[in-house]
């Protein structure tokens, strides 16, 4: 409990001091990264550190607001997120934004490790909504400094959000008709009696709160105006880690409240999966400079997370749930490499660029790494889960599952095709003469990232082989038991 | 009318009324906020004695001892609050003498279990402010927009009468709960019902009857909205929900208005483009979530009752806020503000946040027991519709905390060191004023 509580709240006191600061604080902000990373270790590995782990803050027909619950999937993601955090902050060591993007980092991820430990649907909604405003303050204080891209974004998020609370409101005040017990703890409300034409409308509801964050396919276009707009840097934790939220959220509480809904909506979703795998695909053809290459990348990703976990199959699920950590590593990577060449003064349209190889050829082989784990190639992190999630879903919608495994094929397209505007080819004339390669600090920072792709794609049982209990009781029940199981 | 005791707080209030504005003649006027502060938490104090018990057409029942405990505290921080405000060193007396007598029209308003009684209440609180909004000192666009609310209040006022004069035509009681039936018996009773409606939504700026509030809000000088928004306002809101509590059958018109409301109030603050405008037009929004509460049956009244304070507590914060900036600023220099009064900034930007229902703010949790409260009465429509327009409002209040602003002379800005301990209070309450709720409920 003890220890949890303070994995949320201090990355949220050093953003607190970060801004009351004059200095740009960096060492103090990778400090508090590094000890939160070792926080989520501990969390994640230590013996009896799991299952319900304390209440607090009990307000009465709300239920307890600071109920804390470690499950395997909920401590794994966390730790996936307090190690992007120390990356994402050592890409933006150096930018004049530090300190704002700094702080938004760490105020999301204290509302992501909310989100991970929490029981209670509203908590869970708080956190969900302070990770929206943190991600927009990221949004317009990096980078470009959108206002419009932040307002998109925050629309885009506080809309479905509000949709999200309503659909959870219903569900709440039915089962405090059926039960006589007003509470919003996820125990009580995965318990609720819900008829057959208003649990669809309530699934829609909680699937525009929790897919637009991913972003599920017709709700993907903040991606372009965020990702394009926030400095590269930012959006390896943005894309990383925050985009979790949104799955983990389907996973953990849309679909054990409404099981019979999800069931209904599973061919829908599969095939919004799809369309939104080739669609994203598409757009990273024709991206216009290389943040929204990467950009687009990651939503055909996510959108392949997004199918895989509709599929609402055993197999079909863990993929999603794995290619939803490895995409965490992978797009880290990306926009890490992206982050890399802006702060060589490259702008990443791709008339500026070519050849890039023969003057940073470190950064070059770091980049086809990248890509290729991109692509889904055989022993690198994505593969595992890109296979798995559209074998499981091949046995529930095929045609479906075929348009999305096109998306991975034109992947491997987008992703040479970009390399061979990067890297390859003459030397573009525009380049500057003393282009730097990879630093000291930077190439560690690869390594790390490289390392865990390569664990991720060699040995995908480190996490496989936990699925089954990862994914929590209820969601194991609906998947198993076709949704009948509660 | 005899002596009760439900009429000791208004009692409290009226004598410390009576004896500020007699101090300006004997020299005594910079005492009198404080005088007038400590009298109005002895009626608070009184108010919560008195709590539930039955008087003479005035009735403290749990939401009307709510808001006039809150409204007589507030009354009290506004009153510590502009004493540092150089607004209030011409005749201090009458100021506070006007304010307290306010808020003795104010509780009549909570309390009111008779029409007569509320119109007094009613004329009470907004008779001072044709002279307060255009208090010597303040600008000519202050005398301009106490103009306009007198002209519109007044119009108001006299609806009111007028459907009190049907009312009592229809069955010829007073009474908010009359003896036989309730008050929309029969059809004189109906239309005099409406008329109330209408006139209370004017004062709240509920749409269609909105037309004022913007002007009002842009002209007027920032201390004295603290009491118009965060005190007089709430205190109409009490009216209504006296008023509602009695009449069921009023639940589909609130529905319209607060449809409306919600709809239009959204969109006129979206395309405001001056700060105080765009607070005006958002509370158009604000009266259409209360009355979205109001819509909801009996748990809607406890909702409403809690969405008034809450509004009013986080009036008071906006205009605490605004009251250390020039009169005139269209957007808030944050870069200035954060330097020199850094809480009251921090308060300021909490206070958006929390209008525009952020959680874990005091504004989100008001928000959310709207939204039960209308699911639980099965009207999904109002609940979505809340819910889109408070994700919109995220829009406009956000790009004020955005909005690039630079002061051209950083000394126009009011600078209180006392100010930031009100700042820091005004935080602790809207960031965690929720956890007193199971306070309040045990």
């Amino acid at each position: 409990m003890i220890l949890v509580t303070v994995l949320i709240l201090l990355p949220w006191g050093a953003a607190l001091w970060l801004s009351a600061q004059k200095q740009s604080g960096q060492y103090l902000a990778m400090t508090i990264a590094l000890v939160e990373l070792l926080l989520a270790l501990i969390q994640r590995f230590a013996p009896g550190a799991s299952g319900t782990l304390g209440h607090a803050l009990h307000i009465p027909y709300l239920g307890s607001l600071w109920t804390l619950h470690a499950g395997p999937l909920g401590s794994t993601l966390a730790l996936l997120c307090a190690l992007l955090i120390p990356v994402s902050l050592a890409f933006a060591w150096r930018l004049p934004e530090f300190r704002a993007l700094a702080s938004a980092v760490l105020v999301m991820s204290g509302a992501l490790f909310g989100i991970f430990f929490a029981q209670n649907v509203l908590m869970f909604y708080i956190f969900y909504e302070i990770l929206a405003l943190a991600s927009a303050f990221m949004i317009l204080r990096s980078g470009h400094k959108s206002r419009a891209a932040a307002l998109q974004f925050l629309l885009y998020t506080f809309v479905g959000s509000l949709l999200f609370l309503v659909a959870l409101v219903v569900v709440y005040v039915l089962h405090g008709q059926q039960t006589g017990i007003y509470n919003f703890s996820i125990l009580q409300l995965a318990d609720t009696r819900i008829t057959g034409g208003l649990g669809i409308w309530l699934f829609l509801g909680m699937v525009a709160g929790l897919a637009v964050k991913m972003p599920l396919f017709p709700l993907h276009s903040w991606a372009g105006t965020g990702y394009g707009n926030a400095a590269p840097a930012g959006s390896v934790f943005l894309s990383g880690a925050a985009v979790t939220a949104g799955a983990y959220g389907l996973i953990h509480f849309a679909i054990p409240m409404l099981p019979q809904a999800a069931l209904e909506f599973a061919p829908v979703g599969i095939i919004l999966g799809a369309i939104g795998t080739l669609y994203g695909a598409f757009l990273a053809l024709n991206a216009a400079n290389l943040r929204l290459f990467a950009a687009w990348a990651s939503v055909s990703h996510m959108n392949l997370v997004a199918l895989g976990l509709f599929a609402l199959q055993t197999q079909a699920i863990h993929g999603s749930v794995f290619l939803l950590i490895a995409h965490g590593v992978v797009s880290a990577g990306l926009f890490g490499v992206v982050s890399i060449m802006e702060s060589r003064g490259l702008t990443g349209e791709w008339a500026g660029l070519g050849g890039l190889f023969r003057r940073a050829p470190r950064l070059g082989a770091w980049m086809l790494f990248f890509f290729l784990a991109g692509m889904g190639l055989p022993g690198l992190a994505n593969f595992p889960g890109e296979f798995l999630s559209l074998a499981g879903a091949f046995q529930v919608l095929p045609w479906a599952a075929g348009l999305a495994t096109l998306g991975i094929l034109a992947g491997v397209v987008y992703f040479l095709r970009a390399y061979e505007r990067i890297m390859l080819g003459p030397l573009n004339g525009t380049l500057p003469d003393n282009l730097v390669d990879l630093q000291q600090g930077e190439w560690l920072l690869f390594w790390v990232l490289g390392l865990l792709t390569l664990w991720l794609g060699l040995d995908p049982q480190v996490i496989l082989a936990h699925l089954g209990t990862m994914l929590s009781i209820h969601s194991g029940d609906v998947i198993a038991g076709g949704g009948h199981g509660l | 009318m005899a002596y009760s005791p439900t009429l000791l707080p208004l009692l409290i209030v009226g004598a410390a009324a009576l004896i500020a504005f007699l101090a300006d003649a004997l020299r005594l006027g910079r005492l009198m906020p404080w005088l007038g502060g400590i009298s109005s938490i002895a009626a608070a104090a009184s108010i919560f004695v008195e709590h539930m018990a039955l008087g003479a057409d005035l009735y403290w029942d749990l939401s009307a001892t709510l808001l006039g405990v809150y409204l007589s505290l507030a009354m009290a921080a506004g009153l510590f609050f502009i004493t540092f405000h150089p607004l209030s060193r011409k005749m201090t007396g009458s100021l506070v003498g006007l304010l307290l007598t306010m808020l003795a029209g104010s509780l009549m308003l909570v309390s009111a279990q008779n029409l007569l009684l509320m119109f007094v209440g009613l004329e009470l609180q907004v008779l001072p402010f044709f002279a307060l909004l255009a208090w010597p000192g303040s600008g000519r666009a202050a005398v301009e927009s106490a103009f306009k609310y007198a002209v519109l209040a007044g119009l108001a006022s006299a609806q009111f009468a007028i459907g009190i004069a049907l009312i009592y035509l229809g069955d010829g009681s007073l009474a908010v709960i009359p003896p036989m039936g309730d008050m929309t018996s029969n059809v004189f009773g109906l239309m005099g019902v409406l008329a109330l409606l209408a006139a209370l939504s004017f004062e709240i700026a509920a749409a269609p009857f909105h037309a004022w509030v913007a002007d009002i809000y842009q002209g007027a000088p920032a201390p004295f909205l603290i009491f118009l928004a965060g005190v007089a306002k709430v205190a109409i809101m009490g009216a209504l929900i006296t008023l509602v509590a009695a009449t069921p059958k009023l639940e589909i018109p609130i529905a319209v208005i607060a449809a409306t409301s919600i709809v239009l109030g959204n969109i006129l603050a979206y395309r405001a483009g001056h700060l105080r405008r765009m607070l005006g037009y958002s509370a158009i929004a604000h009266a259409g979530y209360f009355l979205a509460a109001l819509a909801a049956g009996p748990l809607g009244i406890m909702a409403g009752a809690i969405y008034a304070l809450v509004y009013g507590l986080m009036n008071i914060g906006t205009f605490m806020g605004l009251s250390a900036l020039p009169e005139n600023s269209i957007a808030i220099p944050w870069a200035t503000l954060r330097e020199r009064q850094p809480v009251l900034a921090g308060l300021l930007g909490l206070t958006l946040l929390s209008l525009a229902g952020m959680p874990p703010s005091i504004g989100f949790f008001a928000k959310l027991l709207v939204i039960i409260a209308d699911v639980h009465d099965q009207a999904y429509w109002l609940a979505i519709l809340i819910a889109l327009g408070s994700a919109f409002s995220f829009a406009y209040y956000l790009s004020t905390l955005w909005k690039p602003s630079v002061l051209s002379n950083p000394d126009r800005l009011l600078h209180r060191r006392s100010w930031e301990t009100f700042a820091a209070l005004g935080i602790l309450i809207l960031l965690f004023g929720w956890l007193l709720v199971p306070l309040g409920m045990g």
